[in-house]
């Protein structure tokens, strides 16, 4: 077989495996650290430190009955959680976690820890985003009961509204970096500013990474944002009546796209692979530390905020974070022209 | 065969097959559905040929936002599928049907005011929606709604979650009339433009309901929109008579192989130094149009 095929093979298996590793962590890191902030312990009983919780989860999730609601339309029903899952895997398909690397000399020519090399790559992830919103509209509806159907509409217009906000945000950034390869945008943050700054976009676009965050925990439905699952209303959203793996399809993209829009953050606004100490073939190093960071304060906001009212949401969404995304991509057109990159 | 061509069959095969199977749908979620696989299939055939952008552009705009709403409409209005007699009530969850919860007197996209569900809906006694809509056959979970359904969609008088009995007269299908419930939430925007202060707040509405569009009185608004389409009119006539003048090459023949002109930058260059005329004014027609469909959405402001 061709070697550069094989190799690109062996990538895909590796970010697959690590996407569904990182879910496991997520769920064993938000249980623990949920637990820290509530002064319990958390898991503890399965394996050393409770390590094997996730695996126990997903055992039982396993072996649980597969449960089809009366009157469900059953090929939207078994089709809706694979669309969720398959959204949030292939958006990683274009995010980019490390230079080019030759693995220690195993490889004859360095190759790009990425999937793939798209050259729109940034419109990629966007386009994806907005595909995963089908799961859960279908999801809602398939599943013939109000509060599904409730926690689907709830979910989908919460997603399109803080999309325009999460799409202004990353083309601030575009603006900023002149190029849509995530490849390039993080060559473009290489090198400090006076000796000590790092040439991150995130100190160029303040603002832009806050409203990145913000509209992308809204766009991963998570807390304060989680109107789709408010318990309290709607028992649980879009996934209500979904037992067994097809629950746990929902739960994998709902950590996978969390992985995924923290990755795209690191990758845009932390300058990627770029950090001090390490060479170019351990960059990737850098790059967990800091995709790690996001994704603790993720867990950090959702155990800390109590959820809004879903007017708020909508107010704040509309109202507040789309005038200051406009703003803020004007303003670094702006700047752009006139001071130079 | 190269893979190139192999891959162009198999895209236009599925486009082909999803396109036919769109019109040949007997439900319209299912129709809704397959027209976004075609759009997939047609953004791998703009991979294809280079155009990356294109695709990408292809999926954002249509699959990811036009469609969500198409299917939004379909799936709310709770549109009937086609049987060999006749329409029938479609969907699993039968909106309309088990609407106490959700109904909130929405004529716009429901799902942008989805605040404040209450529980079940109670008795409603209201009277029977036209004929032919197949009363009875309501969602599966609908609780305690003993009489039949109203037009598939439009719900006559919804009842708001926490709406009495409800005796009042239906007008005809697809106006809505009146409000129901005490906490009936009349205010749906467009997607997000009034999206909140639903609850229990909203008062009655108890005047009577003009015809979509018209608020009567408001004649200035008319005339305003008369002006403007105007203006476009003018403005159309003359950019086809610009472009008449001028040789159509510059419009048309620019596609010289070879040229790089997929590159994002490119088109952008293009579509702002060339087009930019052509750009703007489809830009003010797209905004009149979202206003016109604003205005006869919501029938009072």
């Amino acid at each position: 077989m061709n070697p550069v095929v094989l190799v690109q093979l062996v990538l895909i298996l590796v970010v697959f495996t690590a996407l569904l590793m990182s879910a496991a962590v997520m769920v064993y890191a938000e249980r623990k650290l949920a637990a820290a902030f509530q002064q319990r312990y958390g898991p503890y009983l399965v394996g050393p430190k409770g390590l094997m919780q996730p695996f126990a989860d997903v055992l039982k999730l396993l072996f649980k009955e597969e449960l089809r609601p009366k009157g469900a339309d059953a090929l939207l029903f078994a089709i809706a959680p694979m669309i969720a899952a398959t959204a949030a895997f292939a958006a990683f398909a274009v995010v980019p976690f490390g230079g080019d690397t030759t693995l220690f000399g195993l490889l004859p020519e360095p190759i790009k820890l990425q999937v793939a090399d798209v050259n729109v790559a940034i419109l990629v992830v966007f386009a994806i985003a907005s595909m995963s919103v089908y799961g859960i509209v279908l999801a809602g509806w398939s599943s013939n009961s109000k509060y599904s159907l409730l926690g689907a509409l709830r979910s989908a217009s919460q997603m399109i509204s803080y999309e325009l906000s999460y799409g202004l945000a990353l083309a601030s950034v575009l603006v900023v970096a002149g190029d849509l390869s995530i490849t390039r945008i993080v060559d473009g943050q290489a090198g400090t500013w006076l000796g000590v700054l790092p040439r991150w976009f995130i100190f160029v676009q303040p603002v832009g990474f806050l409203v990145y965050m913000i509209a992308g925990i809204a766009e991963t439905n998570r807390a304060p944002f989680d109107f789709p699952e408010a318990e309290q209303e709607l028992v649980a959203g879009y996934h209500t009546e979904y037992s067994s793996m097809s629950f746990a399809m929902f739960f994998l993209a709902e950590y996978i796209n969390m992985v995924t829009v923290s990755a795209v953050a690191t990758d845009l606004f932390l300058g990627g692979w770029q950090g001090p100490w390490l060479p170019v073939s351990l960059g990737w190093i850098w790059f967990l530390a800091k995709m790690s960071a996001l994704l603790f304060f993720y867990i950090w906001a959702r155990w800390t905020l109590p959820r809004y009212r879903y007017d708020q949401l909508m107010q704040f969404g509309w109202k507040i974070l789309l005038p200051i995304a406009v703003l803020n991509l004007i303003a670094t057109a702006a700047g752009v022209i006139y001071l130079g990159r | 065969m190269a893979g190139d061509t192999v891959l162009f069959y198999a895209f236009a095969a599925i486009m082909v097959l999803a396109s036919l199977l769109v019109v040949g749908q007997r439900s319209p979620i299912y129709s809704v559905l397959l027209l976004i696989v075609s759009f997939a299939a047609l953004a791998g055939l703009y991979v294809l040929l280079d155009a990356p952008f294109l695709a990408v552009v292809q999926i954002i705009i249509y699959a990811g936002a036009i469609m969500v709403l198409f299917l939004f409409v379909v799936m709310l209005l709770n549109a009937p599928y086609e049987t060999a007699t006749g329409l029938k009530t479609g969907g699993p969850t039968g909106v309309g049907g088990a609407g106490g919860p959700t109904a909130t007197d929405s004529v716009g996209a429901p799902g942008f005011s989805p605040g404040a569900p209450g529980p079940t809906g109670p008795d409603r006694t209201g009277p029977v929606g036209p004929p032919g809509f197949s009363p009875g056959a309501r969602g599966p979970t609908g609780p305690d709604r003993t009489d039949s359904v109203g037009p598939p969609g439009f719900s006559p008088g919804a009842p708001g979650p926490t709406g009495p009995d409800r005796t009042g007269p239906v007008g005809p299908p697809g106006f809505s009339p009146g409000a129901p419930g005490p906490t009936a939430t009349d205010s749906v925007g467009p997607p997000g433009f009034s999206p909140g202060a639903p609850g229990p707040t909203g008062p009655d509405r108890t005047g009577p309901v003009g015809p979509p569009g018209f608020s009567p009185g408001a004649r200035g608004p008319r005339w305003a929109g008369a002006a403007l389409a105007l203006v476009l009119l003018v403005e159309l006539a003359w950019s086809l008579w610009r472009a008449g003048a001028q040789e159509t090459e510059a419009l048309t023949g620019q596609l010289v192989p070879g040229t790089d002109l997929t590159s994002v930058r490119q088109i952008g260059h293009v579509l702002f130094a060339d087009y930019g005329f052509a750009f703007e004014v489809t830009s003010v027609l797209i905004l009149v149009a979202m206003v016109g469909a604003v205005v006869l959405a919501k029938r009072e402001i």
